[in-house]
């Protein structure tokens, strides 16, 4: 049932990953006519490329405590709310020789202050259950970390503020912002098929994380952000069975964290301009390996079929100091300081505060408006399904139980064609990527082999239109684009299969013209 | 065990190295570590796609090797040489068996997805563009067959033909899978395929002149399989290619396997891990079963990076474990677009001489050991869809330099 208000005001949220997305069901549920504008698909930016981690807070919690513990909170309200998208794998901090010998105590203290539960184990108890896990460890503690699909949460997120009367608009790209008398009165965006529209509002939330100034700039407004760009590798399979972070102050090189079938590594830190920089360069990839041995030895004999980067959007504090790490917290920017009266910019903080970041930024629209209603999204549960949870075995066990084993379309992650006809019929797809991210099709070690075509197959069998050559080809040099960073040992192999296929078999040719060009976000 | 040549590898080039040593009177042993990469093909066989691909001016087979790169595997081994190759094998009873269809130039068979592939030789009655002009055409599917793509195939040859319609029929045994081999093994199994193809025939649209059906119809009975089908419905009937792993390829393994079954001995599982050379000479391998295995000579046809034969390091490094060879390396890992990477692991491998044999990062030149297929580097198998016909004529040309060096 809507609960929007005809008459509420107007809400423009610029940004599909998971702050827009929170911020839209913030207000959708506390009654504001709500639209929101993503530039591609949800969560197609940061949300979706990222380590995966619901962080217990731990991570954090010497170098920033009061956000640690921001993120704890989170972490059991998130968990709580969003079963569907969490699995709750814990976490280990491993102190290794090398690690600063003092870290353990002051990381047990500030637990203890951040009240974040954390219990030193044995290291032969910790071998036991992880190992591959280097046997030079010195200390080994326990906390609640999560893991999190981040898809899956934006796309919960997307239908909840749709049933709640809210406005979902992919593929829309902001074009230009019409202000007069120092307030904004509406948003000219553009469809990816070239369709033009205005959308009239009463107030404008930018949450379009390390586009925010890009946007901002549109009424000529600054945001003052840090872009740093992250590198993380996949590796097949699970080799560990819970999140594995050094002990000692964050930075590169340092979680493993199981993912769905998989596990991710990372990651780098690189100061950027560009928000749309997420090339990963071949001396990165070497970087992550020597840093991954040090915690597991035996890393280089396992498959990383695909690395990725993202760009972290941190907010840069007014006297900002070189010397200490930026702070991890966000921040709500009110652009009436600098003239213009409605319009607000939240950014910083994590996926894993996206929600307190939501509250927060709408909290404070409330109070420019005068409108004083609560903030319910950390008790309204946001799907229905009371005992869903996210396993990685759950789509595997759903084939056991329904014995359906020849609908399988992609054997790595186990997808049905019940599973994709289902996604087709309910959503507005624009391509096979639009189905990948909300299904996992194509997601696991052979990234597309051999579900490309069948993939083709089930949308054209469904009567809609596309050329079959340039989708197919679109699909493959995309997973191709990823994998290809990674082209050692099994992988090489791997890439050459796929192009064994693609090319030789199918007969497709990967050229200049048409490789790379679909890129996510361009 | 005492034999001649030690053949490392089961792809087409190592198999048919064994058929020719036979046929020149040599024994041979064949160590694979698994199955060849017949079961990602096609079935059909692909010289290389010269009518398109190719700066020479003669533009027939074999003269269009000439436009060649000096380094590549054709250039190496020789025009002529080539030719005889791939002559030899197509008049050799293999392909007898099989029943390819050869042509003086490239004619275009459908790819899985309904694409132009320019091949050299067709399988039995595998599907070509110069069968489907302007006819009226029935495909049949099986039903949940997820790896046939009909609909793909008929939007694809829809503007060559007068009509296209899909048929989707009940397999043969429903209570088996509906991948590619449980439908094949179906069909060989089935007892009476002319009650199978009378019930089909009542759907098949009268107007239908040719029926095409994926490439299933058994491992072994095909033929007769075709054939009925044919006689009952009074139609043309072809098969074509579903997305791998492909039942045709699979036919060409096991009749290769035979061949070289009927004197020689096939070992799977070995996994040869290093060479006893002296005096530039390999006396024998040694495998993951610690047994040391001698020959007079060697071929490695172990199937370049693809199949494991040229690994990759972590750094980027491609090598070529056994004897250490001198590589060819393409820099993959500097490429910016991914179809240069493709292209840069594609044609990175083994440096060798004109007789195949490779050329050693120390100075010591080795006498009797040969690299073919894809192992060579300079070749691009995906983008000049060449795969087969360098395998036939370098495991071809291994075998003759093996049979002169072995004479001498």
């Amino acid at each position: 049932m809507s609960k929007t208000n005809k008459n509420m005001p107007k809400i423009i949220v610029i940004g599909g990953g998971a702050t827009g997305c929170g911020v839209a069901r913030d207000l959708v549920l506390r009654g504001y006519q709500t639209t929101l504008i993503e530039f591609g698909d949800l969560g197609s930016g940061t949300t979706s490329r990222f380590h995966g981690m619901l962080q217990s807070g731990a991570r954090y919690v010497v170098s920033d405590t009061p956000y640690a513990a921001e993120c704890f909170r989170e972490r059991e309200t998130i968990s709580k709310i969003a079963p569907e998208a969490v699995e709750l794998i814990g976490g280990l901090f491993i102190s290794l020789p090398n690690d600063p010998e003092d870290y353990p105590e002051k990381f047990i203290k500030c637990c203890e202050i951040a009240k974040i539960p954390c219990q030193e184990i044995q290291i032969d108890e910790v071998l036991k259950k992880e190992k591959e896990l280097s046997n030079n460890i010195l200390r080994a503690f326990q906390v609640p970390d999560a893991v999190i699909n981040s898809w899956q949460l934006v796309n919960l997120l997307a239908k909840d503020i749709k049933a709640n009367g809210g406005e979902v608009l992919t593929n829309h790209k902001v074009v230009s912002i019409k202000q007069h008398n120092n307030l904004v009165k509406s948003v000219e965006v553009i469809e990816k098929n070239g369709f033009k529209k205005i959308l009239e509002c009463d107030c404008i939330i930018n949450a379009s994380g390390p586009w925010s100034g890009k946007i901002a700039k549109l009424v000529d407004q600054e945001v003052e952000l840090q872009l740093t760009k992250g590198s993380v590798m996949v590796f097949s399979h699970r080799i560990v069975s819970q999140a594995i972070n050094r002990c000692r102050i964050p930075s590169s090189n340092d979680i493993m964290c199981p993912s769905g079938t998989v596990c991710l590594w990372g990651t780098t830190s690189e100061i950027v301009n560009d928000p749309d920089t997420t090339k990963i360069r071949p001396e990165e990839i070497q970087e992550l390996l020597i840093g991954a041995e040090e915690l597991f030895p035996k890393i280089k004999n396992y498959r990383s079929f695909r690395a990725w980067a993202g760009v972290r959007p941190l907010v840069k504090p007014k006297n900002f100091d070189k010397n200490i790490p930026l702070p991890r917290s966000h921040s709500v920017i009110d652009h009436s300081e600098n003239g213009l009266k409605n319009f607000l910019t939240v950014c910083g903080g994590s996926l894993t505060t996206h929600r307190s970041m939501a509250e927060d930024v709408v909290n404070k629209l409330g109070n420019k408006l005068g409108i004083n209603i609560p903030c319910s999204t950390d008790t309204i549960p946001i799907s229905n399904s009371k005992n869903a949870k996210w396993t990685p075995s759950s789509y595997f066990q759903k084939i056991e139980n329904q014995k359906n084993f020849n609908d399988v379309v992609c054997e790595c992650e186990a997808i049905t064609k019940t599973d994709i006809e289902e996604i087709m019929k309910n959503e507005n797809l624009f391509d096979f990527h639009d189905i990948r991210r909300r299904i996992r099709v194509g997601f696991g070690p052979c990234q597309g082999t051999f579900c490309n075509s069948r993939l083709a197959e089930i949308v054209v069998n469904h009567k809609i239109d596309i050329d079959i050559k340039k989708s197919i080809l679109n699909f493959w040099s995309e997973r191709l684009k990823g994998s290809i960073r990674t082209s050692y040992g099994d992988q090489a192999k791997q890439i050459l299969l796929s192009d064994y296929i693609h090319q030789e078999n199918f007969g497709l040719r990967l050229t200049e013209e048409n490789s790379e060009k679909d890129d996510i976000r361009a | 065990m005492n034999t001649d040549v030690i053949i490392v590898g089961a792809e087409l080039d190592a198999f048919i190295a064994s058929i020719r040593l036979q046929e020149l009177g040599y024994t041979s042993r064949v160590l694979a570590n698994g199955q060849g990469s017949y079961l990602y093909s096609s079935g059909n066989i692909k010289v290389l796609d010269f009518k398109e691909n190719n700066n020479s001016d003669n533009k027939t087979f074999p003269f269009f090797i000439e436009g060649l790169p000096s380094a590549h595997p054709y250039k190496l081994i020789g025009k002529d040489n080539v030719k005889q190759a791939i002559e030899w094998f197509f008049n050799h009873q293999i392909s007898n068996k099989l029943r390819y269809e050869y042509f003086e130039t490239n004619t275009f068979t459908i790819s899985p997805i309904g694409l132009k592939i320019p091949s050299y030789g067709l399988y039995f009655n595998q599907i070509n563009f110069e069968n489907i002009y302007n006819k009226d055409i029935t495909i049949i599917k099986f039903q949940n067959q997820k790896d046939f793509h009909a609909e793909l195939i008929a939007q694809s040859i829809k503007q060559y033909v007068n009509t296209i319609e899909i048929l989707n029929v009940v397999q043969p045994d429903t209570n088996q899978h509906s991948d590619s081999s449980s439908l094949a093994i179906s069909f060989d199994n089935l007892s009476s395929p002319d009650n199978y193809f009378f019930n089909i025939n009542k759907k098949i649209n009268k107007k239908t002149s040719v029926v095409i059906f994926p490439a299933v119809l058994g491992l072994n009975k095909y033929m007769e399989i075709i054939r009925c089908a044919e006689k009952t419905f009074s139609k043309k009937c072809f098969e074509a290619p579903t997305l791998p792993p492909s039942i045709p390829g699979i036919r060409l393994n096991k009749i290769l396997e035979r061949e070289v079954l009927k004197k020689n001995y096939i070992h799977r599982g070995s996994h040869i891990l290093k060479a006893n050379i002296e005096n530039n000479k390999c006396l024998s391998v040694v495998d993951n079963f610690k047994r040391i295995i001698k020959a007079r000579a060697f071929i490695f046809a172990n199937g370049g990076i693809l199949m494991g034969g040229i690994k990759v390091k972590s750094n980027g490094e491609i090598v070529e474990e056994i004897f250490d060879s001198k590589i060819q390396n393409n820099n993959h890992t500097k490429c910016e677009k991914s179809y240069e990477t493709l292209n840069a692991l594609q044609t990175s491998g083994v440096l060798t001489d004109n007789k195949l044999k490779p050329i050693s990062n120390s100075n010591n030149q080795l006498e009797n050991v040969f690299f073919t297929g894809r192992n060579l580097s300079n070749w691009n198998p995906s983008l000049e869809l060449s795969g087969e016909g360098v395998s036939i004529a370098s495991g071809w040309y291994s075998a003759n330099n093996i049979s002169s060096y072995l004479h001498d």
